[in-house]
């Protein structure tokens, strides 16, 4: 017998990989955009084109893992079958019902229909060609591959996954498992297809704010490409979306949260509905996406409820979707699995805290915000109040901890200058700090723009959860405090090009 | 400042930057992290075989839809003589705990089915069994990673079932005593009539060094008794 090569041997391995891969990808691109599309989401195609696979994907991971949490069976048709489930309600019972059925209104656009499966198609199969180099390691291959599969096999979680369970975000653990329930080897083509979609979000929400904000939207198109080349061409940006891990996903969920979450996108537009019904679903998607998804939910919402526009109802709403998930894991870990390892991320007292944080929000929006909003003037110095107390809690947790808190802040700032990971944007990273700085304070901390205040909270948000996370950051592009800083990429872009565009126009323009 | 000329100059400037920018990326990025270009629609990239790297990928997808033949079947740690003297010796560890039993639970796992023949060599028996035809294997790696990995399988209770210990075991102590045999265990595999073939037959030595082989091969080197499974 003859040694085959073993490229031979792959292939013959995964033979059916490639069809079954594309089959999946497609049908959670058809399950999320007729969930957004049931859901309201009608006359804006560019972001019902680019949220489809992200909500389809977002589907299929909370549908799983709440069968994990509640002990439903985890299997691949059980979780096809909550999901068909869930896109038959919404179709039948979504908010579209009443003018014109879902079901009619998607029969009848018949070219917009053909436009969005031609698109989704190209794009699957873009996805599973690999045209597009990628970067592994451990991570990639123990958390995202061989957990996953166990997860998979065991069909449900078990005490032994010990720091598994602690250290890997749940929401990531379960939407790898795709490839394992369906027959094919892994999810680089599954990230692939979660990076164009961002980068088609990214494009239509850059074109949204600054159309929004007075731009002409012939200019506005133009700065909207130059932002998408920026935002391609930066070595965060690169690392993270080609890097298979958490990350990738992370950074584009919660930048999609925050610009849907921000602000209104038009009281009476019935595409609200569709565009909020995503919202929640990656809420509570980047809640558990990553260890620290949660800390990162509750400022966003916190800064979302610092817009005046911006109501009660919505943001209770947004609240209680970010806390679901992460208080249904932390129930089935400390009291169905008892489960507490030695060294690890996440431990009982971090738990706790993060769900106090979520109850301090739901009460904040419920009580005092409701009380200050009746005060414009107090209420426009609410966000530098957000800053003060993120500012209070940093410098707390240095007197803790000085040698961690400084050693972290030294290594963030060597990762940036060696260009670890950064390459030249580290310069664009820093010049974005400063000019939101610069621009927070010629506000007099005064109704402050929102990324004003939202991107420096951030910063200050990473320190903390980075402090929170024990033990010494460490100088190198694959340290988790350098990629989750390098997740702030698609912020520093957008802020940069926004602040440009209102820079290019004329005083006087709106 | 005329209108246009400021956003032309602002439109200027954003371009050089993204330029600038994307040409750094492209020129640089290499260097500061691996890439991998696939050829397949494996996890397992060709590259890793020339780096020795994550072993393991190609394992789980070769035995993925096979039955797997094991010389033995798990054994709980009551049975070793280290169990129940923790209060005499601190934290006491018996090495061949792991190495007899982590690959079972392993294959176990992640195998379609396993079946155990106790005629297969074991332990010591490997190596004089193997010798004649170590050229047929492959090396794939060394298999560190892939043990400290695999304490999610062990479900016995104990603080030797836990991450810190198999952390412990296959990469502190394997780090500070290199020269200790066992610390690296390999994994080689035979590709021959590894697609073909509906079983596999795996065995280990006593340092853990994993042979993963199609049936036909075990046949071939003598390994199979005839009659099969015990």
């Amino acid at each position: 017998m003859n040694a085959p090569a073993l490229t031979e041997v792959l292939r013959f391995l995964t033979a059916l990989a490639p069809l079954r891969e594309a089959a999946v990808m497609f049908l959670l691109y058809l399950s999320g955009g007729v969930f957004l599309f049931s859901l309201g989401l009608r006359r804006l195609p560019g972001f019902l084109l680019s949220l489809a696979f992200p909500a389809g994907l977002s589907l299929f991971t909370l549908t799983g893992f709440l069968c994990l949490v509640s002990g439903l069976p985890f299997t691949g048709l059980s979780v096809s079958l909550l999901i068909f489930l869930a896109l038959c309600a919404a179709l039948f019972f979504g908010p579209g019902k009443k003018e014109t059925g879902a079901v009619r209104s998607l029969l009848l656009n018949k070219k917009y229909l053909l436009i969005f499966l031609a698109l989704g198609a190209a794009a699957v199969c873009f996805s599973v060609c690999r045209l597009l180099p990628v970067t592994i390691d451990n991570d990639s291959v123990y958390y995202y591959s061989v957990y996953p599969e166990t997860l998979v096999r065991e069909g449900r979680f078990l005490a032994s996954f010990d720091t598994f369970l602690t250290d890997v975000g749940p929401l990531s653990a379960v939407l790898n498992c795709l490839p394992f329930f369906f027959g094919f080897d892994n999810t680089i083509g599954v990230q692939t297809l979660m990076n164009l979609s961002f980068l088609g979000a990214f494009a239509a929400f850059m074109f949204r704010e600054l159309s929004s904000s007075g731009t002409e939207k012939k200019e506005a198109r133009l700065f909207s490409v130059l932002a998408l080349f920026f935002l391609l061409g930066s070595m965060p940006f690169r690392f993270i979306s080609s890097w298979i891990m958490s990350n990738a996903y992370f950074m584009e969920l919660f930048f999609i949260c925050v610009l849907l979450g921000y602000r209104s996108f038009g009281v009476e537009d019935r595409e609200n509905t569709g565009l909020f019904a995503a919202l929640l679903l990656f809420l509570a998607m980047c809640s558990l996406l990553r260890v620290e998804g949660s800390v990162m939910t509750v400022l966003a919402v916190a800064s979302f409820s610092l817009v005046p526009e911006n109501s009660g109802r919505k943001l209770m709403a947004e609240t209680l979707a970010a806390a679901l998930t992460p208080l249904l894991f932390y129930l089935m870990l400390y009291i169905r699995l008892g489960v507490d390892p030695l060294y690890s991320f996440l431990d009982l007292k971090k738990a706790v805290l993060t769900l106090g944080l979520f109850i301090l929000l739901a009460l904040w929006i419920l009580t005092l915000r409701k009380r200050l909003s009746e005060s414009e003037r107090l209420f426009s110095f609410l966000p530098a109040a957000l800053l003060l107390l993120l500012i209070a809690g940093n410098l707390g947790l240095a007197l803790i901890n000085k040698e961690r808190y400084i050693s972290n802040l030294k290594t963030f700032y060597t990762n940036i200058r060696l260009g670890n990971g950064w390459g030249i944007f580290g310069l664009f990273f820093v010049l974005c700090v400063l000019w939101s700085l610069f621009d927070l304070v010629r506000a007099g901390f005064r109704s402050p723009d929102f990324f004003d205040f939202f991107f420096p909270a951030l910063l200050l948000t990473i320190a903390a959860a980075c402090w929170a996370r024990g033990g010494l950051l460490r100088v190198g592009v694959g340290d988790s405090g350098n990629r989750v800083l390098m997740q702030t990429v698609p912020f520093v872009v957008l802020i940069l090009v926004r602040k440009a565009g209102r820079r290019s126009r004329a005083p006087g323009d709106i | 400042m005329n209108p246009k000329l400021k956003r032309n100059a602002v439109l200027v400037c954003l371009s050089v930057a993204a330029l600038a920018n994307f040409i750094h990326t492209a020129l640089k990025a290499p260097s500061v992290q691996k890439f991998y270009r696939y050829d397949t629609p494996a996890f397992y990239n060709e590259a890793f075989f020339d780096e020795g790297r994550y072993p393991d990928l190609f394992l789980r997808l070769a035995i993925r839809e096979k039955e797997v033949m094991l010389p033995r079947e798990s054994r709980t740690y009551a049975s070793y003589p280290s169990f129940g003297r923790d209060e005499e010796d601190g934290n006491p560890f018996d090495a061949r705990y792991f190495k007899e039993n982590n690959y079972v639970r392993y294959f176990e796992e992640y195998a379609s089915s396993v079946t155990v023949d106790k005629n297969l060599p074991f332990g010591e028996e490997v190596e004089a069994a193997l010798k004649p035809a170590l050229g047929r294997f492959s090396d794939f790696g060394i298999a560190n990673d892939m043990l400290r990995y695999s304490f999610p399988l062990n479900q016995e209770k104990i603080q030797q079932a836990t991450a810190f210990w198999y952390y412990w075991y296959y990469h502190s102590f394997a780090e500070e005593n290199p020269g200790e045999p066992g610390s690296f265990p390999k994994i080689r595999i035979a590709l021959e009539g590894l697609t073909e073939a509906e079983r596999l037959v795996a065995l280990w030595d006593e340092n853990e060094n994993l042979y993963l082989m199609a049936e036909p091969v075990a046949e071939e080197l003598g390994l199979l008794s005839p009659g099969g499974d015990s």
